[in-house]
This record gives structure tokens, sequence and C-alpha cells, in this order.
């Protein structure tokens, strides 16, 4: 999870812990979008590109995803949609 | 002139032979050199399953290829394969404007090898997890084969117990009807003289009275 949110109201509710960007921490790993596994993990069982909220990315990085996503699903890496 | 460095990975139908999809490899690689680019690295990323079905075919086989060539190039390229059916995808994507040639070369050839080797190396899991896949299910095969025996040599047994068991109630059977009939005909009797007597007697006793009178 990308952050801590159990709601109390000391601290409004709102979030108390935020991850690191995954792709800031090591830059040794690319977004790439010919690499459907790995941008597997950025988008939802439906298909939709995962909120930055919960992905933990940086505001470089998920731009970055979003591209690569949007690039894999024009080439069928990725789907659009996934239905059941 | 100025070379920009650009990445074309297309789709092809799954339908086509050996023969065809060559001459389809051997067509764009055509194109690049006609508008004047360069080839650095082609890699074969072979047949795999779309992520959604392209004019309902599930698979397609993938092709990437590396090249430099005009900033004018790609348009052109992609409107010739938009003409030939046997491309369901294509796309091209810039890597690098103004690039020094040979140092993309390199480059290229670099990734190539890397790209190649997680490839082999993914088609090296693939098979051994479909030959373990295989293994388990002669595993499989050999345990069920085995319950069967074992559960045919358990019916062979229950049968075998049943018929010795029905042997013996016959035998048993046999000898019974005699000993049993005697043995109830005497407890009968002892019954019947048992109380006999006493019967007789209380009738007699209420009787004697009434005949007094």
């Amino acid at each position: 999870m990308a952050y801590d949110d159990g709601g109390s109201s000391r601290n409004g509710g709102s979030r108390s812990r935020k991850k690191a960007c995954r792709f800031c921490g090591d830059t040794d790993t690319l977004i790439d979008y010919k690499e459907a596994r790995m941008l597997r993990s950025f988008i939802t069982e439906r298909g939709k590109i995962v909120p930055r909220r919960i992905s933990g990315a940086c505001s470089k990085h998920q731009r970055q995803i979003a591209t690569a996503v949007k690039r894999a699903r024009v080439i069928a890496l990725l789907p659009y949609l996934a239905l059941d | 002139m100025i070379m920009n460095q650009y990445e074309l990975i297309y789709v092809t139908k799954p339908q086509l032979n050996a023969t065809d999809l060559e001459g389809a490899n051997t067509k764009v690689a055509g194109l690049v050199e006609k508008a004047s680019g360069q080839v650095l690295a082609f890699e074969d990323w072979g047949r795999r399953r779309l992520a959604y079905p392209i004019a309902k075919n599930e698979h397609g086989v993938y092709s990437y290829l590396n090249f430099v060539a005009p900033p004018d190039a790609p348009v052109g390229i992609e409107k010739a394969m938009g003409m030939d059916d046997s491309f369901m995808r294509y796309m091209t994507v810039q890597l690098g404007k103004s690039v020094d040639v040979d140092s993309c070369r390199v480059d290229a050839e670099a990734k190539k090898a890397e790209r190649d080797a997680v490839r082999a190396a993914d088609e090296e899991a693939a098979r051994l997890t479909a030959e373990a896949a295989a293994a388990d299910e002669a595993a499989a095969a050999a345990a069920r084969a085995a319950r069967v025996a074992a559960a045919e040599a358990d019916a062979a047994a229950a049968a075998a117990a049943a018929v010795a068991r029905q042997e013996a109630a016959e035998e048993v059977a046999e000898e019974a009807p005699a000993e049993v009939a005697e043995e109830a005909a005497e407890e009968a009797a002892e019954e019947v003289a048992e109380k006999a007597p006493e019967d007789a007697a209380e009738e007699v006793a209420e009787k004697a009275p009434e005949d007094a009178e």
C-alpha cells in the first residue's frame, strides 16, 4: 500500500506514511513499454492504470509509467480493458 | 544528413508461414533502407498471446526493429505497412534525435544481446515448467494407475472374502437346522411341561368350591 490510512482522528484521516518512488530509489530499473510483465504491476485487474497514490510513483515516473502502459496497449502487450 | 533513432515493433498474423514471415521482415527492412535509413538490430520475439484479440486472432508474431533514419522516414514506412495485410499492428517510437549512427549501433546491439539472453532464459524457464508439469502429470498418472490397481486388488480381496464368507455361511447353514430345531423343540417342550401342571391345578382349584356348593 502507498500509505497507511487508519482513518484516525489524530491525523485527520490523512496519509501518514508515504512510500518512496521505487524508480527513484532504483535508477537501474528503466520504465520500458516493451516489458509487459513489469508493467502488469501498474495496471489493475481491469486493465486500468494504477493511480499514483497506490503505485507510490513520483510525478515524473508516474508519467513514464502511463506512457509506457499506453504504448504497450497499442501493440497488444497489455489490454485496454480486461473483463472477468 | 540528420538521422534519428527509432524502434519499430510490428505484429504479423499468426497464419503466416515461415516464408511469408521472412518476406514480411525483408519488406520492412527494405522500406527502412529505401528511406535511406540503416537497420541496427532485428529481434524475433516469436509467437505471443495478444492482450486482446485483433481481427479474431488470439496470437500474433512479434518482431522488433531498431533503426536510424531521416525524420521523414517513419511516416512512409508505416503507410506502406498499413497497406499490407500481413501486419496486424505496428508502432514506431523515437529513441533519439540527431544521433550518431555508430554509437547507436553499439548500443542497439548491446540491448539486443541483453534481451535475447532474457528471452532465452524465459524460454528455458517455460520449457522447464512444461517439463515439470509433464513429469507431474506422469507421476499423477502413475499414482492413479497404482490407486486403480490397489482398488482392483481390494475389490478382488473383498470378492474373495465374500465368497469365503458365503461358503462358511452355507456350511454353517447346512449344519444348523437340525441342531436349532432340536434345541427349539426341547425349550418349547420344557415350557409347556412347566406351565401345564400349574394351569391345570389352578383351574381345578377354582372350580372345586363351586362344585362343592
